[in-house]
């Protein structure tokens, strides 16, 4: 079954194509939804909303880059409103609670390398890993994440700053970093 | 929108790599709730029974607009009359006596607000006008009417089309409207009738390009194709049908039908295959082996619940009968269209609603003999077997490696009436 099949499938409202999709794509874009929300249930939330979204909107898609990337660009859209529905990101961000982090980095589970790093991001405060998983892993701008968390450019900036150094913090006491980079960071 | 920066920082790079391997199963709920959400409860199943409660509701209805009565005369020789009332609600027998013999005339009263002395001093002033005229007297003439209620003090009495009753010359000087004329024809020609047929649903496999051996029900049969040896069988299961249909009169023994109708059938296959096999018949492991989403599996159920909605036009040959039994036979095409299915497989983690891969539009035949009986209030019963058989596969190829052809047979249940 092409990709193309199932798609026009989608479209036609064929639901076991919609299935197939979601079968194919879910694991990956909760792993995404995950690194946003606060627990796993808001997670699957999100997810579910985004995939509403993929279904209604993917006539839209035009096949100009992968239908991957295209779903994982309206479910992190997704996250993102619902996050801003409950967070300002305007705000100076859980200082307090950031720095009470510290304590937490025992905590951190040692299961495989994935689950760790996504755990540690986890851990930040909710606008630290907001800015650093649009800036960081899905590759947004810093003026593109101002804009769609309606924020200055500049508190980005600061915000990812931030994030890095803690999350940085945490990987090397965990022994996550590869060397070369926790030397990087060291030398920094 | 200018996606994916450059990540020059190693740590950026480092978490992009990382996170990218992250994946987490859903719950099943999660897939429930989507599901919901993009597909709203169907509105069909409601607004089926609605039309079916209308129909049903009509058909309750008719009787009480149409006032039909039987008149039995024996001698047509009348000179003086004397009417008695029957004890009975709805029955009224009245006796015409003549110079020499007793003429009976009954009138089974359909409508219980008609009031009997009225109607029966109708039917007797009117059969006095045209029946007892000097006709032979020994002749046995049964003729049905129809009683339309044009006010309350006033009754139509509408003979049947039948030449005898024009050949006494009837003298009804009320039915001369068109109203009457269209009650008369409709009276005759049309007849409404509610069905259901519970039946036993059986499939047979036919060759297709990667399958090349049939298997019938209840047999297993291996099939080895391009994509490896597969092995279906398929359960005999219960199904039903259920629809109404107008039945037209077009002679004295043949009439069209036309109707709409709902088939329910279940589907319940094993399927075996090796390891780098397709189901001979089972879109679920064929589509999950195309879509490598799941192992392959070697064996797998699917268990699927179809929804057809079909168009029943035929024609039906009364072979023989009375006037209280009679004993038809008849055909019909049945475009059909799927409505919904629902499948269950045993390596899917939800109830799969699966018309994918199923084919939409089909074409069923059926074949029935049935006898009927008529009660005495009009409505008639219908009992006997019907046949149906579908000519296109179940799956929509190429999507599906599998095909098949469906039969049912079953018992035909009816009720139907005039209108």
């Amino acid at each position: 079954m092409t990709e193309e099949k199932m798609i026009s499938g989608i479209i036609d409202k064929n639901k076991a194509a919609q299935e197939w999709l979601y079968q194919k794509y879910s694991p990956k874009m909760l792993g995404i939804c995950y690194r946003y929300a606060k627990s796993r249930m808001d997670a699957e939330d999100m997810l579910q909303e985004g995939f509403i979204k993929v279904y209604q909107e993917i006539h839209q898609y035009r096949g100009d880059g992968s239908l991957e990337g295209w779903i994982r660009r309206v479910v992190v859209n997704t996250c993102i409103n619902i996050l801003k529905k409950t967070k300002k990101f305007s705000d100076t961000i859980d200082i307090s609670n950031a720095e009470s982090l510290h304590s937490s980095y025992n905590i951190v589970p040692s299961f495989i390398q994935a689950k760790q790093v996504v755990e540690c991001i986890r851990l930040l405060p909710i606008g630290y890993r907001t800015v650093l998983n649009l800036y960081a892993i899905e590759g947004y701008s810093h003026r593109e994440i101002a804009g769609m968390l309606e924020i200055e450019e500049s508190t980005s900036r600061s915000q990812y700053s931030r994030a890095k150094n803690m999350l940085e913090h945490m990987l090397i006491r965990l022994d996550i970093l590869p060397e070369n980079i926790k030397t990087k960071h060291q030398n920094s | 929108m200018s996606r994916f920066h450059d990540h020059s920082d190693s740590f950026e790079q480092f978490l992009k790599e990382t996170t990218e391997s992250f994946c987490m199963k859903p719950g099943a709920k999660v897939w429930n709730s989507i599901y919901n959400n993009i597909h709203p409860r169907k509105k069909w199943p409601a607004f089926s029974t609605n039309v079916i409660l209308l129909f049903g509701l009509l058909f309750l209805q008719v009787p009480g607009k149409l006032k039909v009565v039987d008149l039995h005369v024996e001698s047509t020789k009348n000179k003086e009359t004397a009417i008695q009332k029957d004890q009975s609600e709805n029955e009224y027998e009245s006796e015409i006596r003549n110079n020499t013999k007793f003429t009976k005339i009954k009138t089974i009263k359909i409508n219980s607000d008609i009031d009997a002395e009225v109607v029966s001093d109708h039917i007797y002033s009117e059969t006095k006008q045209s029946i007892f005229d000097g006709k032979n007297e020994t002749e046995k003439v049964v003729m049905m009417t129809e009683i339309d209620q044009i006010d309350k003090n006033k009754y139509t009495v509408i003979p049947r089309l039948n030449p005898q009753v024009k050949n006494y010359n009837l003298d009804v000087k009320s039915y001369t409207s068109k109203t009457n004329s269209n009650n008369q024809k409709q009276g005759k020609d049309y007849l409404f009738q509610l069905y259901a047929t519970p039946g036993f649903g059986f499939s047979q496999a036919v060759e297709s390009e990667q399958n090349t051996n049939g298997s019938i029900t209840g047999i297993n049969t291996s099939s080895t194709g391009a994509l490896g040896e597969n092995n279906a069988t398929s359960k005999t299961t219960l199904n039903l049908e259920a629809g109404g249909a107008v039945l037209m009169n077009v002679s004295r023994i043949v009439r069209l039908k036309a109707g709409m109708q709902l088939n329910y059938t279940h589907i319940d296959e094993n399927t075996s295959s090796d390891n780098s096999g397709t189901s001979l018949n089972n879109p679920v492991v064929a589509y999950n082996t195309n879509s490598q989403m799941f192992q392959r599996e070697k064996s797998s159920t699917y268990n699927a619940e179809l929804y057809q909605i079909s168009v029943p036009i035929g024609t039906e040959i009364e072979i023989t009968g009375n006037d209280r039994f009679r004993w038809y036979a008849g055909a019909t095409i049945q475009p059909s269209f799927l409505m919904n299915a629902e499948s269950q497989d045993e390596i899917s983690i939800t109830n799969r609603d699966a018309l994918f891969g199923l084919r939409k539009w089909n074409l069923n035949t059926s074949v029935e003999t049935y006898v009927s009986y008529k009660l005495k209030n009009g409505v008639i019963l219908n009992l006997g077997p019907q046949f149906r058989y579908q000519w296109l596969s179940t799956y929509n190829q190429p999507l599906m490696s599998g095909m098949d052809r469906l039969y049912n047979i079953g018992l035909k249940l009816g009720v139907s009436r005039n209108f």
